[in-house]
């Protein structure tokens, strides 16, 4: 009788789930984990600007002219400087993914150290690429 | 072949093919590293070639583009960055597990 009145009010059991980040205090390891990852996928569509700016250069002037006042604009000076940081961010994770790769910077100290350094290399690495940028269209006018 | 890998259930040729589940591990794995390394000194030439082009016109712009050093770094870079991207998209994270372990032992 007890196997009947169970079976019929069906109560949901709670199993154990798996813990998911929601979980975990917000470490900079996992968001420097997802930034790799957003920065990987923001670069893919990047690469559509990139494709824009070959084609227009190797269709003509007029093309090209377009490209250039785009990318001269507010909207588009952000688009490339976002695709800066994007790109040196990208690049500085993966060869911090290859150091973990060598079994190496696991450790509490190393790993904090390695993503600190992946965020202010490429911070930093993406204001001096600008001020050179800005320096050599200086002295091209 | 060693003892240990008669207790498996894949078979020898399965395991030289190196597939899992995933029937692409291997392969994905090294495409990542390679492409991962040579990205490296790709993405550097690339930087500075767009600083070098930046504010010319067109015809200079293709004339140094034209040029067979820079095209073939450009074609290089953009053949690494697009393979390595198209086949990032089935990778697993690994830093998120690394991440998870160590935060919780907070």
């Amino acid at each position: 009788l007890e196997k009947i009145t169970m079976a019929e009010t069906r109560v949901p059991v709670e199993r154990p789930l798996s813990p998911h980040w929601t979980i975990y205090h917000p470490a900079l390891t996992m968001l420097m984990s997802i930034a790799h990852r957003i920065t990987g996928g923001a670069l893919y569509f990047g690469t559509l600007l990139l494709a824009w700016w070959l084609m227009a250069a190797a269709t003509g002037p007029q093309g090209y002219a377009a490209v250039q006042w785009f990318m001269g604009t507010l909207i588009g000076r952000l688009i490339l400087f976002g695709y800066t940081w994007a790109l040196l961010h990208h690049i500085l994770g993966g060869v911090r993914h290859l150091i973990w790769d060598t079994g190496r910077g696991f450790g509490p100290i190393e790993r904090e150290w390695l993503v600190r350094a992946t965020l202010f290399g490429s911070i930093t690495l993406t204001v001096v690429l600008w001020v050179v940028g800005y320096l050599v269209l200086g002295a091209s006018r | 072949m060693r003892k240990a890998d008669l207790t498996t259930m894949r078979s020898p040729i399965n395991r030289v093919r190196g597939l899992g589940a995933a029937k692409s591990g291997t392969a994905h794995f090294w495409l990542q590293r390679v492409t991962a390394v040579a990205n490296v000194p790709l993405v550097m030439g690339f930087v500075v070639v767009v600083v070098a082009l930046l504010g010319r016109n067109q015809a200079a712009v293709v004339q140094i583009l034209g040029s067979p050093i820079v095209a073939i770094a450009m074609l290089l870079f953009i053949v690494s960055v697009t393979w390595q991207r198209g086949s990032a998209c089935r990778s697993s994270s690994r830093t998120t597990c690394i991440t998870r372990a160590g935060a919780s032992s907070r």
